[in-house]
């Protein structure tokens, strides 16, 4: 009998099938009975507290400042044992020698072709 | 100040502007609809309260992102929906196990009143045979069964074609039928 009801609430899926007043009954009992623990609403004020509404990007805000910065020191920290490494190699630290043009090296064509530089 | 009367919208635009006994208001409104979304897909079992409560946290974090154009309650159930699959994908991913019949054997819907067999038995055996269908399935049949939306509602809320609604309200059924009636 249960059994015939429920496969009977199966149908309802269906556009088509209109439901019977005791089918209906049933549904609406069905639906009235799923609620969360007592006090739900309590606890989930209880998890807003200290939050501000509408602020859905507040956190991803964050993060991504907290992003960029860990990235900004890393690519500082790059630059500066950059200019360490020309300094020791170079002997000097001018604009030039950090972009690889100063005159400690032969940049003639044939020099680079004769493997004399 | 009484909160009942209010509309969804009176009450969104109070909750905005920091009234907390407003928001308190959409919550006890509309947390037997989330019950039911979160439950009929993922069982009565403890992640349910949770994802319940993140439903409501995700909504008041977003609350300034709902124009009215729909009704609240479709807002509400396609944040419940959301976090509800992305549960079901994220306990595949860690157990490697669906989540299935088995797991839900005893947890399945909770029935407050004892005395109730009939309604639990009811229920108990729709919650098993949803247990069993794919989470796609399951969510078009809580939709269209538990909520009661029409088609076009369920496809609204799911994100999806009307015509894929109604395609796997269709396998659903079938499955659904064969699942009930191999149940003793």
């Amino acid at each position: 009998m249960k059994k015939e009801k429920i496969l009977r609430l199966v149908e309802l899926l269906g556009d088509d099938y209109l439901p019977a007043e005791e089918e209906k009954a049933l549904l609406a009992d069905i639906r009235a009975s799923f609620d969360f623990n007592k006090g739900f609403t309590g606890r989930v004020m209880q998890r807003l507290e200290g939050l501000e509404p509408g602020r859905l990007y507040d956190g991803v805000i964050i993060s991504m400042n907290s992003l960029f910065l860990r990235i900004a020191i890393t690519g500082a920290a790059a630059i500066i044992l950059l200019a360490v490494s020309v300094f020791l190699s170079g002997g000097d630290l001018s604009f030039e020698t950090l972009l690889g043009l100063g005159n400690t090296t032969e940049e003639g064509m044939i020099s680079l072709l004769s493997g004399n530089y | 100040m009484t909160y009942n009367g209010l509309t969804d919208e009176q009450l969104v635009s109070l909750a905005l502007n920091g009234d907390r006994q407003a928001f308190s208001e959409i919550v006890e409104r509309y947390r037997r609809m989330v019950a039911r979304t979160v439950k009929g897909m993922l069982g009565d079992n403890v992640y349910a309260e949770d994802i319940g409560q993140d439903v409501f946290v995700r909504l008041y974090n977003s609350l300034s992102e709902f124009r009215g154009e729909a009704k609240l309650a479709t807002y509400i159930n396609k944040i419940a929906v959301n976090l509800t699959l992305n549960e079901i994908k994220r306990r595949k991913r860690s157990s490697g196990v669906f989540v299935n019949d088995s797991q839900l054997q005893d947890t399945l819907y909770d029935v407050t009143d004892e005395n109730d067999h009939d309604r639990r038995d009811t229920k108990e055996i729709i919650g098993r045979a949803l247990a069993k269908l794919e989470p796609g399935f399951r969510a078009v049949v809580v939709m269209r069964m538990l909520e009661g939306y029409s088609t076009k509602e369920t496809a609204e809320v799911l994100g999806i074609p009307m015509g894929t609604v109604l395609s796997r309200l269709s396998r659903a059924q079938e499955q659904l039928k064969m699942i009930i009636q191999e149940y003793r």
